[in-house]
């Protein structure tokens, strides 16, 4: 075999392997790519002078496979007319945009039935009737809606049948098998005691500076959960779990099983309240204890605007940890969970407190953007103020970032060079590899301004792996299994972030020379799995073997 | 305070005493060179050679005022206090050097310290503007604001033109008035009178429906407590429907005769004093409401006076500190800067700019404020105290803990340094070094954010029972708090 000389001698090649290889690890990169792929959203919050909160705090997206083709397609919650708080129109619908591929997508929102009613927030995918295809849940004001997926991406609105009509204001929602029994149950994450009619004037009236009120001025409300019956409907077990006694501001929720004792927990964001775990007793019910196990408050103790939340181990220790944003000067906290029930602030010892402080954050997600075995960070960012800068130091539209593992426990900002960010009122974000190529790629809303998709581009040559669930005991979805591979753990499950869901593959970054050769699956049915990698750079499916 | 020039005279006079002590030509030489130091605010050396004379005359008490005065110039207070301490045992009536510890204590931001040293001076030399105005200063922030009250209405019989006497009396008297509304809330909360109260204040922040809330709830509970319609007429009028509040003033009944309604009838006529007298022999409801309302007439006849005076210091900090109140700390940070400016040498005046640059989250600004402070008065816990505490909310916490132990060694273990010091512990993952000063803090009162932090602080040094007796002593400070219930439609009347 001839051998490749490079002109310039040995040098120059000698050279160039080395910058080849210095891009392969440790750079990310994203192009904004929403306008070339079909996707010109625009998320519709129905801005009005009276400045009800509700146009504030819209905006959550949802990637998954709604036309079963394999490929992830990504929907849009949208807002309504702010007085009346219904959709008036097309530009209000919320919007499915079907991957066709090659990184194009096309609107078929009419087709699928999902255009949605009344002012829509969170969006959370699941198939929660076992049938093999993904299906929806909205949350709204006063309007939450279930879709079932009837197959080939076309749903119908399920709602009324599988009783969970709720008169509150649902701000998200996340789908968990919380009493293991195989069939998805739904925890929806309420916000507040809120009724549009109430016209508070907040801001400066000398200045003519209306702005949105802190929820500080409304009552908190509790979580509702549904117990999936097994046969599309659905209890409510708010009361007999335990969930009912506790009133928060709820803005997200992520789940995993943080103590290792088979039942998966759940970690609710609160807005201006201690945020919220509830431990899964096993025994249908929840004892709350955000307080004692150090996540309900960052190391100060001071309430913060908490809004999005990932829950997975990104030092993998095979714990799962617990990552949130909040407004600026709140930082966006870091929880390691150190095992025995207990976590501990990382916040400043990460290098987060310094990225983080002078930025507000929506959206977060865990996720391995250069395949280099650690999770990273992707964060949506805007205050929650469109005149934040008439009132503090502090800016409306920002600038998304992205802070790289670098594997010793700490993250470095690599947003400068990762993208050109541009500043904009970011909220929810979704996560695939949209385009197959083996790299988790993002897409983001925006308030009053155009969705974004980034394409991951990483100059990476690490090598990857995904793993696509198929429970058979389990649900469906696997959600709440345990994947290991190599020293990596991910919880699967489709809630992250803001609002948002992603129910995709799960995404292994595996390094430059990956000595891993098999995936142990933790099923939640209790089976224990181990399957060999016969390749690397693909999507694998694991079938639940029952025991 | 003293500024440094008449600071400077007084160290040129005791330096006649030392020189005249007559010990030789060393002596005088080195005094001499001490003397031109100071004169040329080289304190550094001025300590260095006092410090030597103190070895070359032990004995000589007058070195030990002088050191003093270099130490206290160079912003060294503790070391200031030790050496006028050891004058004062041998000279124990000497006005000036009193003056100087009491000083010291007040730029260590240790007022309560300081009231006995300028007390002393004050006792000493009654004519002394200077000491009776660092003592009423240290009297109103050490949180006795009636002795503090008598000393400032000395000072403005005095000098009707100083316009620090007049911002002191009036911070007194809001004090005072402060003090009236709490014992009012906390012994007669549902009392109509308490319901009055808590309108008026809703009602200066804005608050509105709150306000008008609280006062229709006082007309509910005493439909003839005063002022009730023209209070709810504001708020109707503030809220633009003009027409409601002169239907509101129209339920009013016909005027009494002044004598039937005391002491009503002298707040009117702007008698706040005679108000005062009245309500401190009584102890009802209605006069603790009388008693808070004259007391804030009379703060704010003070602070007409001082904002009738020209443009002083004195001025811009009553601004910056009623921004404060209000909640507005990037315009109070604008006046304190305004403070700063025309007053430099005050470290008080640093010390509420700082203060609100830290409620404003200007970090970077606190940050380069506090290195200046300390690059005057490197021993001011203040200037620690604010340095550390930006740096760690920044997330250098690391660079933060120094200058925080620093602070709380010096303040003499202020709680609230010792919160930002437990912070940046748990913060730095050292909660175990945390326990003890939360638990200082905590003496000061139960706090909600101390006592989560006192709980991840029992957690890391493995103290789990600890931990939970601390979360639930934090849930029974969260269960008392009594949140302002939800607040209904400003109605017609």
């Amino acid at each position: 075999m001839p051998r490749t000389v490079l002109p310039g001698g040995p040098w120059l090649g000698s050279a160039l392997l080395l910058l080849c290889g210095a891009a392969a690890f440790g750079q990310i990169r994203f192009r904004d790519v929403a306008s070339a792929a079909g996707v010109e959203f625009v998320l519709e919050s129905g801005p009005t002078s009276r400045k009800p909160m509700i146009e504030a705090v819209a905006g959550g997206v949802a990637a998954f496979d709604a036309d079963g083709d394999g490929r992830p397609d990504i929907y849009f919650t949208n807002g309504a007319a702010s007085g009346s708080l219904r959709k008036q129109g097309p530009a209000q619908w919320n919007r499915l945009y079907r991957n066709l591929g090659r990184m194009r997508f096309e609107d078929v929102t009419e087709a699928s039935g999902v255009a949605g009613r009344g002012y829509s927030m969170g969006a959370a995918a699941a198939d929660f009737d076992n049938d093999g295809d993904a299906d929806l849940f909205v949350a709204g004001y006063r309007s939450n809606v279930l879709y079932r997926n009837e197959g080939r991406g076309e749903f119908s609105d399920v709602t009324q049948a599988a009783g969970i009509v709720s008169e509150a204001w649902s701000v998200a929602a996340g789908w968990f098998d919380y009493d293991n029994d195989g069939a998805l149950d739904l925890l929806v994450v309420n916000y507040l005691d809120w009724d549009p009619a109430d016209d508070r004037y907040c801001g400066d009236r000398d200045r003519g500076l209306r702005i949105y009120c802190s929820p500080t001025y409304w009552p908190p409300l509790p979580n509702t959960l549904y117990r999936n019956r097994g046969d599309g409907t659905f209890e409510d077990m708010s009361d007999a779990s335990g969930l009912a006694g506790h009133a928060g501001k709820g803005m997200s929720v992520a789940f995993a099983d943080f103590d290792l004792d088979g039942w998966i927990d759940a970690f609710v964001t609160n807005d201006t309240e201690p945020d919220f775990l509830f431990r899964n007793l096993g025994d249908g019910t929840f004892e709350e204890v955000g307080l004692l196990a150090g996540v309900a408050l960052a190391s100060d103790g001071v309430p913060i605007s908490s809004m999005g939340a990932d829950f997975q181990d990104y030092d993998n220790d095979g714990l799962p940890d617990i990552h949130v944003t909040a407004l600026n000067r709140q930082t966006f906290p870091l929880f390691r969970n150190q095992g025995g029930g207990l976590f501990e602030d990382r916040t400043a010892r990460s290098g987060l407190h310094g990225l983080t402080v002078s930025r507000s954050g929506w959206a977060t997600k865990f996720a391995d953007f250069d395949n280099d075995g650690f999770k990273d960070l992707f964060v949506t960012a805007s205050h929650v103020s469109d005149l934040a800068e008439e009132f503090e130091s502090a800016s409306y539209r920002q600038r998304n970032a992205v802070f790289r593992n670098t594997g010793n426990g700490t993250f470095t900002d690599v947003s400068g060079q990762a993208a050109e960010f541009l500043p904009a009122a970011h909220r929810g974000a979704a996560f695939a590899d949209f385009d197959g190529d083996g790299r988790v790629d993002a897409v983001t809303s925006t308030i009053g301004g155009s969705a974004e998709l980034w394409r991951n581009v990483s100059p990476s040559r690490n090598r990857w792996v995904a793993i696509r669930l198929v429970g058979t005991a389990s649900s469906r979805d696997g959600a709440g299994a345990r994947v290991h591979v190599g020293g990596q753990v991910v919880t699967a499950g489709s809630s992250s972030g803001y609002a948002s869901s992603s129910l995709v593959p799960l995404h292994f970054g595996l390094g430059a020379e990956p000595g891993a050769a098999s995936v142990r699956v933790v099923w939640p049915s209790g089976a224990d799995q181990i399957v060999d990698l016969e390749g690397l750079d693909r999507v694998v499916t694991v079938l639940e073997r029952r025991r | 305070m003293l500024g440094l020039r008449p600071a400077l005279q007084l160290a040129a006079l005791l330096l006649l005493g030392v020189v005249g002590a007559g010990q030789g030509a060393d002596v005088a030489g080195l005094a001499r060179q001490a003397s031109e130091a100071l004169r040329a605010r080289d304190f550094e050396a001025a300590e260095r050679l006092y410090r030597r004379l103190a070895v070359l005359m032990p004995d000589e008490a007058g070195i030990d005022l002088n050191l003093g005065l270099a130490l206290y110039s160079a912003g060294k207070y503790d070391a200031a206090v030790g050496s006028l301490g050891r004058f004062l045992e041998a000279v124990p009536d000497h006005a000036p050097a009193w003056l100087l510890v009491g000083m010291s204590h007040q730029k260590a931001a240790r007022p309560a310290e300081a009231v006995f040293p300028l007390g002393r001076a004050v006792e000493l030399d009654p004519e002394n503007g200077v000491a009776r105005l660092e003592l009423t200063d240290a009297l109103l922030r050490s949180g006795q604001p009636d002795r503090a009250r008598t000393e400032f209405s000395v000072l403005t019989a005095r000098n009707a033109a100083d316009p620090k006497a007049w911002l002191g009396l009036g911070l007194s008297c809001a004090e005072l008035s402060g003090r009236a509304a709490a014992e009012l809330e906390r012994t007669a909360p549902d009392s109509a009178y308490s319901r009055l109260l808590l309108g008026r204040a809703a009602a200066a922040q804005g608050r509105l429906r709150a306000a008008f809330g609280h006062f229709r709830a006082a007309e509910s509970i005493d439909s003839e407590a005063p002022g009730t319609h023209e209070a709810i007429a504001a708020v109707y009028r503030a809220s633009g429907r003009p027409e409601w509040a002169a239907a509101e003033l129209a339920k009013r009944s016909a005027p009494e005769p002044c004598e039937r309604r005391l002491p009503e009838c002298w707040f009117e006529a702007g008698d706040h004093g005679r108000v005062i007298e009245w309500a401190e022999r009584e102890g009802t409801p209605k006069a603790l409401y009388w008693r808070a309302r004259a007391y804030a007439g009379q703060a704010e006849a003070a602070h007409a006076r001082l904002l009738a005076l020209p443009p002083s210091s004195a001025a811009y900090q009553l601004a910056g500190t009623i921004e404060d109140l209000a909640g507005n700390p990037r315009e109070a940070a604008g006046s304190w800067r305004e403070a700063v400016r025309l007053e430099p040498a005050n470290p008080n005046l640093r010390a509420g700019l700082l203060r609100a640059l830290r409620s404003a989250g200007q970090d970077e600004e606190c940050e380069r404020e506090a290195r200046a402070l300390l690059r005057r008065w490197p021993d001011s816990s203040v200037g620690r105290f604010h340095l550390g505490d930006a740096l760690r909310r920044m997330g250098r916490v690391e660079e933060s803990i120094p200058l925080l132990e620093g602070a709380v060694g010096l303040s003499g273990g202020d709680a609230v340094m010792r919160a930002a010091l437990a912070t940046a512990y748990l913060a730095a993952g050292r909660g175990e070094e945390a326990v003890p000063h939360l638990e200082a803090a905590l003496e000061t009162g139960e706090d909600a954010q101390l006592l989560f932090q006192l709980s991840r602080a029992y957690q890391a040094a493995g103290r789990r029972e600890e931990a939970r007796l601390a979360l639930r002593r934090r849930s029974a400070v969260v269960s008392a708090g009594s949140p302002e219930p939800r607040q209904g439609e400003i109605a017609a009347p």
